[in-house]
């Protein structure tokens, strides 16, 4: 089991990312934006799906999850609920990177302790100001 | 009252609108592409004369000849359930597919693209103007999508053989694309 010991938004720590897509060039995109960013970013890992994505935050320290909603064998509202049942695990920060913005999706999630939830299509500069504001500490309203 | 609103489904039209907005939206801030809602004799006007992948004053376009070879092209069917049930079928040209996916992954040109990222990718552009369409279009209610499914078209078939299956014609970098909602059922 991973030693996740990451606490939220300390200042100038470099982040470790998990992407979570089914779509390999969405992760690609997410993960170069992420990397052109002035972000201090650690390593990155990715997953295609909710399972592979649990399997990920077991074996490595996560400190946030850029998930995908809709996926095949787990989809995103599944990954964050089985996120939230782990003790630890309540430091990772949850962002939802989606097509769905729908109200009933957002109400969905509403629960889950979801820090940002990002409309696709996005431009870079929306992953940047994310990754921004998930550094520095800042509480979403 | 307000259930009756959330509850109002969209006019065919309405729909159409939507899927305009949304192509529009997704190709210019994913993608950084020019798209414009066209009609259809334009679009056959770009599908008969596909735009030459190399200008006449570039390097290596008088050794590639006057004429353009054959356009080979990509369907993508994105299925969806939940508020209404179907498929977006979007088709676009193969050279299109690649422009748009080098751009999206800061690459060279289409070049630089193995076969798996080009079709993952156009998947991902059909999903998510689907995507973009539905959460205009759903209101309160909720909607699933399915994994996109991108065919290969056999050399030599042109989305001109039916044209008629497709309602909205558009142009993305001055290459053609179409697009149309088949609904389980009538909305």
């Amino acid at each position: 089991m991973a030693d996740n010991d990451a606490s939220d938004g300390e200042a100038g720590r470099p982040l470790n990312i998990l992407i979570v897509d089914d779509s390999s060039v969405m992760r690609a995109m997410i993960k170069r934006v992420a990397a052109l960013s002035a972000v201090p970013i650690g390593e990155i890992y990715e997953a295609s799906d909710g399972q592979a994505a649990l399997q990920v935050l077991e074996a490595h320290p996560i400190d946030a999850v850029f998930t995908d909603i809709n996926m095949p064998i787990m989809n995103g509202t599944e990954l964050l609920k089985e996120i939230g049942r782990q003790d630890r695990w309540k430091h990772v920060l949850r962002v939802i990177i989606s097509t769905d913005g729908s109200i009933a999706r957002r109400q969905e999630v509403s629960g889950l302790d979801v820090r940002h939830y990002v409309e696709k299509p996005f431009r870079p500069e929306v992953m940047r100001d994310v990754l921004s504001e998930i550094t520095s500490g800042a509480h979403a309203h | 009252m307000s259930s009756q609103k959330s509850r109002r489904v969209p006019t065919p039209t309405e729909h159409r609108q939507a899927l305009c907005d949304a192509l529009v939206d997704v190709s210019e801030h994913s993608f950084f592409a020019v798209a414009e809602v066209g009609d259809e004799p334009r679009f056959a006007e770009l599908v008969s004369n596909p735009v030459p992948a190399l200008m006449p004053w570039e390097e290596g376009a008088a050794d590639a000849g006057v004429a353009p070879a054959p356009v080979s092209w990509l369907v993508v069917h994105v299925r969806f359930t939940g508020a209404w049930g179907g498929a977006l079928v979007m088709t676009l040209p193969r050279p299109l597919a690649g422009e748009l996916l080098a751009s999206f992954l800061g690459r060279f040109g289409p070049e630089d693209l193995s076969e798996d990222e080009l079709l993952d990718g156009t998947g991902e552009l059909a999903n998510m103007t689907c995507g973009d369409w539905l959460t205009r279009t759903c209101e309160r209610r909720r909607f699933d999508l399915q994994p996109p499914a991108v065919e290969v078209m056999p050399e030599g078939w042109s989305p001109l053989e039916a044209s008629s299956a497709w309602q909205v014609f558009a142009a993305i970098n001055d290459r053609p694309v179409a697009l149309r909602l088949d609904f389980h059922e009538a909305v």
